[in-house]
């Protein structure tokens, strides 16, 4: 009996050159998947022909400087931002993970309710904090600081599988009261992380 | 003849910056700004966006040099950092990209006769279609040419398993044939 067509994966171990040896052979006697691995291959070469435009030499002079005004004018870590590292061990910053985790499920399993017909502005007014209202948050800015800390092998490592860059967009779904709770919730862990770690003579990392 | 000083390496800079002396960390700017600048702005293809990316990157790296361990190289430690920047924005906001019809060559023009505009008009028209793409497979496609990581390191990056690496990066390449084909 012949080989099947190869299938998506297969496909790209043939573009890499990694086909086993029945891909190979297939690929040796089908016309329609050499053609389609050909199709890929000309795709990736042409992507990676494309060159990232070179800004002008006076930005890179530039650059260096521009981050450090931007150090500079960029918040110092408050006592919960330096704690989020060693929050990330505690309960609360896993549930920080959980909460993010679900909020894309609870966005997909809420029916939509039938609406009276109001502008789209209106009803963006009405339900979605303008952007720059999210950095004024002080709620928010508390929540994304000990999102920004995620890392991503760790939280893996207990069974969770949350997408880089997931958090922060999901965080974004809490209503402002949600993110004032959240925050409470992380600065009375931090609290009670700190006490525990007094009592028991450890220090903070 | 006095032997020259050889420069510092990215180790001792990312101690002294650790250190507190801001002007280690100005010569690990300078010497990894184009690398970062570079891979943001396959992921927003702009300069502005690009260079305001590439600046959190690096803001984000010096507030966490600490935790820096030196286990990897600086380099690859403020690639993921810059990686990370990247996939938070894709998330949060689409990117300013000309659309493609904008970047196409106006019907019966003559074709340039210079060969690097005509290559750079390819890659703009490229890149803009890779700005179409939907997040997973941009991220995909990006993180696998450009910086030729594994699938496996792709998976872990995007939180993802291999397979659906692979199956985001099969729809990429034949997302942009077919992008790339309708305008031709």
């Amino acid at each position: 009996m012949s080989m099947p067509h190869l299938d998506d994966a297969q496909m790209l171990d043939a573009v890499d050159g990694r086909a086993d040896a029945d891909a190979v052979s297939h690929l040796a006697a089908c016309g329609s998947c050499r053609a389609r691995v050909d199709e890929l291959r000309t795709v990736m070469l042409t992507v990676g022909d494309a060159d990232v435009p070179e800004p002008s030499p006076l930005f890179w002079d530039h650059f260096p400087v521009r981050v450090s005004r931007a150090i500079d004018a960029s918040p110092q870590p408050r006592a919960w931002q330096s704690a989020s590292r060693w929050l990330w061990g505690s309960a609360s910053a896993a549930g920080v993970v959980v909460v993010m985790l679900l909020l894309p499920m609870r966005r997909d399993v809420a029916a939509p309710a039938p609406a009276p017909q109001v502008s789209d502005a209106a009803i963006s007014a009405a339900v979605e904090p303008a952007p720059e209202d999210y950095e004024s948050d002080e709620a928010w800015a508390m929540v994304r600081a000990v999102a920004e800390d995620v890392d991503y092998d760790e939280v893996q490592e207990v069974g969770l599988t949350p997408r880089a860059g997931s958090v922060e967009s999901a965080a974004m779904d809490l209503t402002a009261a949600e993110r004032a709770e959240l925050a409470r919730l992380i600065e009375q862990d931090s609290r009670l992380t700190k006490e525990r770690l007094k009592r028991t003579g450890a220090s903070t990392p | 003849m006095a032997e020259p000083v050889p420069e510092p390496d990215d180790a001792d800079l990312v101690r002294a910056a650790a250190a507190g002396d801001r002007s280690a960390f100005e010569a690990l700017v300078t010497r990894h700004q184009r690398n970062v600048y570079r891979l943001c702005y396959r992921f927003v293809p702009n300069h502005e966006d690009a260079s305001e990316l590439a600046q959190d990157a690096f803001v984000r790296a010096y507030r966490s040099l600490g935790k820096f361990q030196g286990q990897a190289q600086f380099s690859t430690w403020l690639h993921r950092i810059t990686v990370n920047v990247c996939l938070n924005r894709l998330a949060l906001k689409a990117p300013r990209s000309a659309p493609l019809k904008d970047i196409e060559t106006a019907p019966g023009r003559e074709e340039p006769a210079d060969a690097a505009m005509l290559r750079g008009e390819r890659a703009a028209r490229v890149r803009a279609a890779i700005a179409q793409l939907p997040e997973k497979q941009r991220a995909t496609l990006i993180l696998r040419v450009y910086h030729d990581l594994p699938h496996e390191e792709i998976a872990r990056a995007l939180g993802s398993s291999v397979g659906a690496a692979k199956t985001n990066l099969f729809h990429a390449l034949g997302n942009l044939r077919k992008l790339l084909a309708t305008e031709k």
